[in-house]
């Protein structure tokens, strides 16, 4: 038979965890490692550039934008560029491993080259609880920050680099009876691609 | 005159006539590839044994090998070639990051000077491809979709070496057919007929012959053969028959690229883990194309086929080795175990494995060729 003993520290420990859900969720530091865990944080910062240039749907000043970067990153030994009938192929060098990728179709025509400016992560400055869910505020921000960003702020215009600033962002995270459902938070980004 | 005599005749004639004609058609050949291409056939071809060469900076690297590699084999080491598509090549990291670059150190580490592995992977590279690549290498990358569709195209652009996989003379090939056979097939999809099937294998015991590689007239002959192959195609079918159609074509090109190597070197049938997996879906398919940067789209239509594709290829790899009798690894094993936030941490992309990924691979290959060097 269950003695009033027995259950006692099975009482206290549901006491102390309900406790400690609420504190948890909003805590900060710790809702934003629980985001980080569940949304992937630190990701690739990534910039996208046409695999050819110039760029037939794209505007004469940003195609001239495009190429100066390009060129840069060529002088940096990180592109290879290959005249085409169009124009110019980027093509990463070997050295360019983390920073610059192209993504191909299973055919292997390029679609974009990617590149690598430096890493994603969040910073949550605040936690509002709800019954149902849990609001967070905070900033996505660029850290460790790769060669290829300088080139990129300095060559391309403010309409192609603007996402690249710390961006006030918010989370909306579902609460569970066994606490905040990271794995189902939505991360709202004003004005980011 | 005897009848006998008047028939023996008439066969004579009717020889010199079909040897005249046939030596005819065969300078036309030539006659013809001279002009379009400056030079006679076998002549071209014989250029292209200074390409066994990495590509330098300025040129794409779809047409050649990952890394430059001599014909000859040093004497007293084991020649391991590692075959392979983009997964093989290192689609992405830098030649030395890639698994059979890494699988070089590892096995170097042990037995210093004892193994060479050479990266045979290609960008797009598929068993068919592969298959031609054993007599004479193309030097040309041809993609999957046009290898199926555009016979004639194809065959018209590759250009051919003097110089074939088996003149690299290996002790091991280490096989890894990883989606280029299936997935550009699922996409693309198209079911030859019977005639388009022999028209293939027609083809294909040309190109092992002697004369491929040395006569415009097999040349053209191949690309009459691949033109029928191609227009004897392009059935719509249900998923199950696509699927069928698909595990068959990679069952049978399977066998018969390693069938080829018999009698001249070990081959041991690899897989390479892909990215999503089946309990894998659309959330998943969102992040990975969040983390990446990339399009969520052709990401989510990846998570949607490759799995099956993955699976099919595993079951098939399988069969293939226990009816062989060859080895047979699959290799990641604990990439696949990982939670997906995990995985997709060592994925460049819903196929390719990042440095880490290779390095991983690389290692467990060593640890399983060290453990039975003769599995």
């Amino acid at each position: 038979m269950t003695t009033p003993l027995r259950t006692l520290p099975a009482l206290l420990a549901m006491v102390l965890l309900l406790a400690a859900v609420p504190c948890a969720a909003q805590d900060p530091a710790g809702v934003a490692e629980g985001l980080r865990r569940a949304l992937v944080y630190p990701a690739p910062a990534r910039l996208h550039l046409p695999p050819a240039l110039p760029a037939l749907d794209a505007e004469p000043a940003l195609n001239q934008a495009h190429l100066a970067l390009a060129s840069a990153l060529a002088d940096m030994g990180l592109l290879a560029l290959k005249p085409t009938t169009m124009g110019m192929g980027l093509h990463p060098t070997d050295a360019a491993y983390g920073l610059a990728m192209l993504d191909m179709d299973l055919n292997y025509a390029p679609r974009a080259l990617l590149l690598t400016m430096g890493e994603w992560d969040i910073e949550v400055t605040s936690v509002q609880p709800g019954d149902e869910r849990i609001t967070a505020m905070g900033r996505r921000v660029l850290v460790r920050p790769t060669a290829i960003l300088e080139p990129v702020l300095r060559l391309l215009p403010a309409s192609e680099t603007g996402h690249i600033e710390a961006r006030a962002t918010r989370w909306v995270i579902p609460l569970t009876p066994s606490g905040p459902a990271y794995d189902q938070a939505r991360e709202e980004i004003p004005g980011a691609p | 005159m005897s009848t006998g005599r008047r028939m023996l005749r008439a066969a004579t004639a009717t020889a010199v006539v079909l040897l005249g004609s046939a030596l005819l058609l065969a300078v036309l050949c030539e006659a013809l590839y001279l002009v379009r291409n400056g030079s006679l056939y076998a002549l071209h071809n014989a250029r292209h044994r200074a390409a066994v060469t990495a590509p330098s900076a300025d040129e794409d690297r779809f047409a050649r090998y990952r890394e430059a590699f001599p014909l000859e084999k040093r004497p007293d080491t084991v020649r391991i070639l590692a075959v392979g598509g983009s997964t093989t090549f290192g689609f992405g990291l830098p030649a030395k990051a890639a698994w059979p670059a890494r699988l070089a150190a590892c096995l170097e580490d042990e037995a210093p000077g004892r193994y060479e592995v050479l990266n045979l992977g290609r960008l797009g590279g598929h068993l068919e491809e592969f298959i031609e690549n054993f007599q004479a290498s193309l030097t040309d990358f041809i993609p999957r979709e046009h290898w199926l569709k555009a016979g004639p195209q194809r065959l018209a652009q590759a250009t051919r070496a003097d110089w074939g996989w088996k003149d690299l003379a290996p002790e091991l090939v280490l096989l890894a057919p990883v989606v280029n056979d299936t997935a550009p097939d699922y996409v693309s999809f198209a079911a030859p007929g019977p005639l388009g099937r022999r028209a293939a294998s027609l083809s294909e015991a040309l190109g092992r012959s002697p004369l491929d590689g040395s006569l415009a007239l097999v040349h053209y002959l191949r690309l009459a053969l691949h033109g029928l192959a191609a227009r004897d195609a392009g059935t719509t079918a249900s998923e199950a028959q696509r699927l069928a159609v698909i595990r068959e074509r990679y069952a049978r090109n399977l066998k018969r690229f390693i069938g080829l190597w018999r009698g001249r070197a070990e081959v041991r049938l690899l897989g390479l883990p892909l990215l999503f997996s089946p309990g894998d879906g659309p959330d998943e398919a969102a992040r990975a194309a969040r983390f990446w940067g990339m399009p969520e789209g052709p990401v989510a239509e990846q998570a949607a086929y490759l799995p099956a594709l993955e699976q099919l290829e595993r079951e098939v790899r399988a069969e293939t080795a226990r009816k062989l009798g060859i080895a047979h690894l699959e290799l990641g094993e604990t990439i696949k175990a990982r939670p997906f936030n995990d995985r997709l941490r060592l994925y460049l992309d819903a196929i390719h494995l990042t440095a880490q990924g290779h390095d991983a691979l690389a290692r467990e290959l060593a640890r399983e060729m060290l453990d039975r060097p003769n599995n």
